[in-house]
């Protein structure tokens, strides 16, 4: 992280803000994920934004959605880390970016479903497809690092990958549509 | 949404996981993201994914993402807020798990990776610690490592403030079972392996580094293939047979008499060896060498645009002076500069047709492989051979373009048309279109790796160091394939510069240690060539052994190597070789106004043909016009004419004495063999018939002889086996 945090706000942040900061940064990071694209700029931008976050804690109004106000603030950076790697060429148009952010929000009541839907999934792989995606995940790791780590060629890993990726896609989404919770 | 669609909104998704993802991509999926609600919510589903396998992985970002000021405030309400933190999921460690595969056992190895460090960043080749690869088809493994669960977590919990230190777990390696050389020599008998092993997936033993230890090992190598296949190789070559071919091979031409007498006299043990090292030190195997490639670069045709003979004197240096292969090929890819350059006719020859023809003569001639059908589609049988590595290469190409200006010339005091080879400053990506007619664009890209647009080095600079990233990178393999081929006949692959999956190899193992080899050498060319011509394949005969064997490569099949297979001479090398049969001196080859002559000799052979490959077409091929030119062409003439061929006119005179020695010295001289008992005999008594002739007509028996002797010599230098290398 390239800025100071210097301008902090002096004001004690309550319980309660902490809270609602620990709980939103999954949601958060899956917001900003979906715009961008990239695990790692994700993560870079999370980072940003929990800074400015911080800087602003007396800005925000307690009553109020903390997601939303922290989403606004995410979309904010994401134009700015777009802006400064706009010759990057994976770079989405604004438009991509507004209406992917909107979906994101439409989804997102789903998300706790998700999550444990996709744990389930993930018990419902075959042992050697769910050790596969453990060690794809694990940090600091490539889907190229763990072809050479494997010894497989990289086609084949990311084959396998897309297979089982794609298995979970689809388990996640029976699990949601079946489970409808009243 | 069509499921044509969502199929590739899905793949499209998997490579922005992985990085792999082009702008094309990005393009494609914003498109259908913006305009198919559907769309929008399965991309948004699966980044989703994505992201949450990611975010429990990681654990990271949950808990360093509060500054450190706060970091004692939320101290304060900690216990309330342990409960909030992201709960890392249960992870279950995942047992060990042994999966072997039902094969042979032999050559077990364990490799014990300790620390991750070893793991994550490139390991050097180290004899004797090498990573071995894995010859796994999809799908299957053998075993995979354990994943103790990281302890990050709990640190996390105890101090927030700290960043939990990236703790990488260690990861031991179970024992891997590979499939011993045998058994991969042995299967598929001589029918080419249905599913071909990628070459960079063949297990590479340590590699030697003295040359005595690689030429054992190429021996080693062949001689186990052989067996496998039930092959014997035959004897060894007799001297004369091996003289002629060693010099054909190193320097371009065959012996002269008196070289070829010398080496028969020789009684030392090691001449073959001594003879080797001689020819790789003399100018005339740079010389081949560069007509050589310099054929490969940029044809025989005499070209307007370029200066051949440029190209063909710095391809000379390079090889005399033993330059890095490397070099050469950087060279090559890099050069900028008027046809005065060397180097810079290659791509001045190709560079028309928005550089496909450099592109598609790029590749198959320094890759050895055959991209120019890529050009408008995918590849009918290389998978993952599209349109686009077609285009990434070109793309390469697309700063650079050829400046034409007049300029004056004080010495000749005129004005010439210049052209000149340059790097533009500014670049844009390349565009094709698909078969379906939509425009796609290519960004330069080799290998996987992609050019940094902002970069401040050229584009083909950069792509000459790309060329040459790997461990064992293709264009040192296409090398040592080529020059196999040039000793043996045949590469290790056939077609010699399509190398891909689709094409069977008959030695990988062999291929890939002797490119290991050659790339640790530092791109050593004569060493290469040393190894090869001092294996002992290189000393077998040619000849057809009796019982009839299963070694077949005309037939398409894989060789074996078992016999040296019979070359046809080259354009370059018949001529050569005629004049030195008529009496030249080998020196005399080297000068410029034989090359010239040379030259002008081989134009009658090759045009050029306007082709997307820059092409040529050749009658040097056996059939007739070879064939009448050997029969009354003015080379020949020269030859039998003892005027102006010094040997032949002391042949002539009698040096030697009786009919039968004076043949043998033609022989000599023509094949750098004696005759047998029988055709001695034959030969003889021909020759006895036609002096009985010409007397008959009252021609002096003197001269009766001498055109007997003429007619002889032109029998032998228009004989097949004078225009074959056996």
């Amino acid at each position: 992280m390239s800025s100071s945090v210097g301008n902090l706000s002096s004001r004690v942040p309550s319980d309660e803000f902490v809270q609602l900061f620990t709980r939103s940064q999954r949601t958060l990071y899956l917001f900003i994920l979906a715009q961008v694209g990239d695990v790692h700029s994700a993560e870079e931008i999370l980072q940003e934004t929990n800074l400015v976050i911080w800087s602003k804690v007396e800005q925000f109004q307690p009553e109020t959605s903390f997601l939303s106000w922290a989403r606004q603030i995410a979309k904010y950076e994401v134009l700015k880390h777009r802006q400064r790697f706009r010759r990057d060429k994976l770079t989405f148009s604004e438009e991509f970016l507004s209406v992917v952010a909107d979906e994101v929000v439409q989804q997102a009541g789903e998300q706790e479903r998700r999550r444990d839907a996709l744990q389930q999934c993930l018990e419902k792989l075959q042992q050697s497809d769910r050790e596969l995606i453990q060690q794809r995940y694990q940090p600091g790791l490539s889907g190229k690092d763990l072809a050479e780590h494997l010894g497989r060629p990289a086609n084949s890993v990311y084959q396998s990958l897309g297979r089982v990726r794609k298995a979970l896609l689809e388990c996640v989404h029976r699990q949601l549509s079946t489970n409808v919770t009243p | 949404m069509k499921p044509s669609e969502r199929q590739h909104l899905l793949r499209i998704v998997e490579a922005l996981c992985e990085g792999l993802a082009t702008s094309d991509d990005v393009a494609r999926l914003e498109a259908l993201v913006l305009t198919d609600q559907e769309a929008r919510r399965l991309y948004v589903e699966a980044m989703d994914l994505h992201g949450e396998l990611f975010w429990d992985a990681a654990g990271a970002g949950s808990t360093d993402s509060i500054p450190t000021a706060y970091a004692e405030i939320a101290q304060m309400g900690s216990r309330q807020i342990k409960s909030s933190l992201p709960q890392r999921p249960a992870e279950k460690v995942p047992s060990f798990k042994r999966n072997w595969k039902a094969i042979a056992t032999l050559a077990v190895a364990t490799v014990l990776l300790i620390g991750v460090i070893a793991v994550w960043s490139k390991p050097a080749v180290v004899p004797g610690e090498q990573t071995i690869a894995v010859n796994d088809p999809e799908g299957t493994d053998a075993g995979r490592p354990a994943i103790p669960s990281p302890k990050t977590m709990e640190e996390a919990d105890s101090s927030v403030a700290a960043t939990p230190p990236v703790r990488l777990p260690e990861i031991t390696l179970p024992s891997v079972s590979t499939p011993s050389a045998e058994e991969r020599g042995g299967q598929g008998k001589m029918k080419p392996v249905v599913e071909p092993t990628p070459l960079a997936n063949v297990e590479v033993k340590p590699v030697p580094t003295t040359d005595k230890d690689l030429i054992q090992l190429i021996n080693d190598e062949i001689r186990q293939t052989q067996m496998a296949h039930e092959v014997q190789p035959v004897a060894r070559a007799a001297d004369a047979e091996w003289v002629r071919r060693v010099y054909l091979d190193l320097a371009g031409r065959i012996p002269t008499l008196s070289e070829t007498e010398t080496f028969l006299k020789d009684s030392g043990r090691d001449k073959r060896t001594v003879l080797v090292e001689t020819l790789l030190a003399s100018p005339a195997f740079a010389h081949q060498q560069a007509t050589i490639w310099t054929n490969l670069l940029v044809g025989r045709t005499r070209n307007q645009e370029i200066r051949r003979e440029e190209l063909l004197s710095w391809l000379a240096r390079q090889f005399r002076e033993n330059r890095p292969w490397r070099e050469t090929v950087e060279e090559l890819v890099a050069a900028v500069g008027t046809p005065d350059n060397g180097p810079a006719n290659f791509l001045l020859a190709h560079l028309n047709n928005q550089a496909v023809p450099a592109t598609a003569i790029a590749s198959r001639i320094l890759l050895c492989q055959q991209l120019q059908c890529v050009q408008c589609h995918q590849h009918p049988t290389v998978k993952g051979w599209e349109q686009s590595e077609f285009w990434e290469l070109n793309a390469f190409f697309q700063q650079t373009r050829i400046k034409e200006s007049m300029q004056f010339d004080p010495k000749l005091n005129k004005t010439n048309h210049v052209r000149e080879l340059v790097n533009n400053h500014q670049f844009g990506p390349t565009y094709y279109e698909t078969l379906k007619g939509v425009m796609q664009v290519a960004y330069p890209r080799y290998g996987g790796i992609e050019v940094m647009v902002e970069q401040k080095m050229p584009l083909r600079d950069q792509l000459a160091d790309l060329l040459f990233t790997d461990d064992r990178p293709q264009t040192a393999r296409a090398f040592v394939n080529r020059t196999w081929a040039q000793f043996y006949g045949y590469g290790f692959t056939t077609p010699l510069d399509d190398m891909g999956p689709q094409t069977p190899v008959s030695h990988p193992e062999l291929l890939e240690q002797l490119t290991t080899a050659f790339v640790n050498s530092n791109y050593d060319v004569k060493r290469l060539v040393r190894w090869i011509c001092l294996s002992e394949t290189y000393h077998l005969t040619s000849q057809f052994p009796k019982k009839g064997n299963a070694d077949l490569p005309e037939q398409g099949e894989l060789p074996l190597f078992s016999r040296m297979y019979v070359k046809p001479l080259t354009a370059e090398q018949l001529y050569d070789s005629l004049v030195i049969a008529a009496g030249g001196s080998a020196d005399s080859l080297l000068s410029r106004s034989a090359m010239t002559n040379r030259e002008q000799w081989l134009s009658q052979f090759y045009t050029a043909v306007e082709t997307e490959e820059n092409s040529e077409e050749t009658t040097f091929d056996g059939t007739l016009p070879q064939t009448l030119v050997m029969m009354n062409g003015q080379l020949v003439q020269n030859a039998i004419d003892p005027s102006k061929n010094q040997v032949l006119e002391e042949i002539l005179k009698g040096r030697g004495g009786a009919e039968s020695e004076r043949i043998r010295q033609l022989s000599l001289a023509a094949l750098s063999r004696y005759p047998s008992s029988t055709e001695l005999t034959e030969i003889r008594d021909a020759l006895r018939w036609s002096v009985k002739q010409r007397v008959e007509r009252n021609v002096p028996v003197q001269i009766a002889l001498a055109e007997g002797l003429k007619d002889v010599y032109w029998a032998y230098l228009n004989s097949s086996e004078f225009a074959l290398n056996h």
